[in-house]
């Protein structure tokens, strides 16, 4: 009787302590016929001064996984009309294209909206997901044979099979890997690299209430992950409702991703529709550019703004602009880990 | 009869030797439970207070993006944004006190706000103080935190609070922001006196954010006179000395 009492209560011991590791380790089932699971972490070097990564995107990066991510990256097959993320996310253009004025592809981890109207706000992964399945259309049986992804599954997950989901994770791993923390201006913030007296004009310029530019693009991301209508139009139709698209809140009319402005010199065109080509058109646009509509930014109406402008002097333009141009990370335009 | 007490006295080791056997295996197997892969200590005499604040204008919930809220000089306005930060909570009784070190970002917009106070000792407090602002939240410096600096260009530091949205001028909505914050303002300290009886595990104090004290406080903010307090030393004084008036608690769950 009481040796039958001990053995359940060991085999109930054994059974719910099993179940609770399951639960706190990872799983790696691995099919060890075929597949050497690689599980090695993957070091994510952050630039001093960035936040922390926002609890959406705290993903678990794998060596395999990024490798994996990164292949897919660069592979057509991976939609269904012969276009990759490469397409519209070129490395010498700050992962950016001029043709499709795609947002680039960096610093995302630290990102919570994501895309120009908003479409996915809740973390990298939906993002990819949203890639793979709606936009790519990806089906996975494109590489289904090709040995090289048999390996680099296998390593990734411990098994060749292939699935979107699969697809967009290593995705998703890879885009986190992008961080762009090397321009000379940051390079300033570390005490490495000394501004012109142009460049440190346009800084103050920058980040005081001369240009207010810092309210949206706040340092060192250089956006505030918000959406705003800056004042581009004084009207609103289907193409140009941002935000509202989604959300069918009528505040939100005219609302677009503030966008990062490291590398925005290799940005170009500008806004979400592209209107402007040049730097020298943005600012001013903001100097005296801005059209009233009932949602635009309180910011952007400061200090009658609307009917002053900014009032810069050509020389702070140039200053702006000089600033604007330090913003540049030459070093990611040619970094091997991305290629 | 030797027999039977030799039966008898293995039958009684064997017992025994049984109820060893069974305590050495329950010891190992809680030996085993606890340092197996759940590391929690349970702490039974410490709770936790959940802060969660409620942002209302006149006593009712907020109605973002509406122009309807009348202000101490009958300005027409509607909010549609307010972001600040809160730290340094303290919790005050007679003889002791209870300090939170981080810093916490308020976006009501965003989501619901519930501060959480973890490993309260206490039983009894009667005040909570808090400051609204912090320039120097360095323990949690997330995104949000990030988006509330201070250019160091005007004396860096932290943004205390962005209160934006829009009031009428000539039937046309027009904007206004209350920003205020900086190394070169003191932080606002709220000092909040309410009963904190702590008897359970988890509470939760409701905190009311009246916002139409940042107009209507000690002295009457303007918006229509000033619509930004950007680089305006005296308006940012007057929302600073108002923003003591905005908070209040009105319950302990």
């Amino acid at each position: 009787m009481c040796r039958t009492n001990i053995g359940i209560i060991v085999i109930l011991g054994s059974i719910f302590l099993f179940e609770e590791c399951k639960k706190k380790n990872d799983l790696t089932e691995v099919n060890a016929n075929v597949c050497t699971l690689d599980t090695s972490s993957y070091d994510l070097n952050i630039p001093l001064y960035f936040p922390d990564i926002p609890a959406c995107n705290k993903i678990n990066l794998k060596k395999a996984k990024v490798e994996l991510g990164k292949k897919l990256y660069y592979d057509l097959r991976i939609s269904s009309f012969g276009k990759n993320c490469s397409s519209c996310h070129v490395q010498s253009q700050s992962f950016s294209n001029p043709s499709v004025n795609s947002l680039p592809h960096i610093n995302l981890v630290f990102n919570k909206n994501f895309l120009w109207k908003g479409k996915v706000q809740t973390g990298l992964l939906d993002v990819m997901r949203f890639e793979v399945n709606d936009f790519f259309n990806t089906n996975p049986a494109a590489i289904q044979n090709d040995e090289e992804y048999k390996n680099l599954f296998c390593k990734a997950y411990g098994t060749d099979e292939i699935t979107n989901e699969k697809i967009a994770e290593c995705l998703a791993q890879f885009i986190a890997t992008i961080v762009s923390g090397n321009s000379k201006f940051e390079r300033y913030l570390r005490g490495e690299a000394i501004l012109s007296d142009s460049e440190f004009n346009g800084l103050n310029i920058f980040t005081t209430e001369k240009g207010d530019c810092f309210h949206c693009h706040a340092l060192p991301l250089m956006t505030d992950n918000s959406f705003r209508n800056i004042g581009l139009d004084s009207m609103f139709t289907s193409s140009n409702w941002g935000l509202y698209q989604y959300t069918h809140y009528p505040p939100d009319k005219g609302k677009f991703k503030v966008p990062s402005l490291i590398n925005v010199a290799l940005t170009a065109p500008y806004m979400h529709d592209g209107r402007f080509q040049t730097l020298e058109e943005i600012i001013d646009f903001y100097d005296h550019g801005i059209k009233y509509s009932p949602t635009l930014d309180p910011i952007m109406m400061k200090y009658n703004r609307l009917q002053t402008g900014l009032q810069l002097t050509e020389q702070e333009k140039i200053d702006l602009k000089n600033f604007l141009l330090t913003l540049t990370d030459s070093s990611l335009l040619v970094n091997i880990k991305y290629k | 009869m030797i027999e039977a007490i030799v039966v008898e006295h293995g039958g009684i080791r064997r017992k025994l030797l049984m109820q060893v056997n069974n305590a050495v295996i329950a010891f190992l197997f809680i030996l085993l439970f606890f340092t197996s892969c759940n590391k929690d200590v349970i702490v039974p005499w410490k709770s936790k207070l959940y802060l969660e604040f409620v942002h209302t204008y006149n006593d009712k919930n907020i109605l973002w993006d509406t122009l309807i809220y009348s202000t101490c000089n009958s300005d027409t306005i509607s909010v549609s944004k307010i972001e600040y930060i809160v730290s340094n909570v303290i919790l005050y009784s007679k003889n002791n006190s209870f300090k939170q070190n981080h810093s916490f970002y308020i976006n009501p917009r965003q989501n619901k706000i519930i501060l959480e106070l973890d490993s309260i000792s206490g039983l009894y407090y009667d005040s909570l103080s808090f400051t609204l602002g912090d320039n120097h939240p360095y323990d949690s410096l997330n995104m949000d935190i990030v988006s509330m600096q201070w250019p160091m260009m005007m004396g860096g530091g932290f943004h205390f609070l962005k209160l934006e949205g829009y009031y009428r001028k000539n039937t046309m909505p027009t904007g206004f922001a209350m920003h205020t914050g900086g190394n070169m303002l003191k932080p606002i300290k709220i000092v909040l006196k309410y009963p904190i009886h702590i008897t359970k595990s988890n509470h939760t104090l409701l905190i009311e954010h009246k916002v139409e004290q940042w107009f209507n406080g000690k002295q009457c903010y303007k918006v229509s006179a000033a619509n930004y307090s950007m680089g305006i030393d005296s308006l940012m004084q007057i929302i600073n000395e108002n923003g003591r008036t905005c908070f209040r608690i009105t319950q302990l769950k």
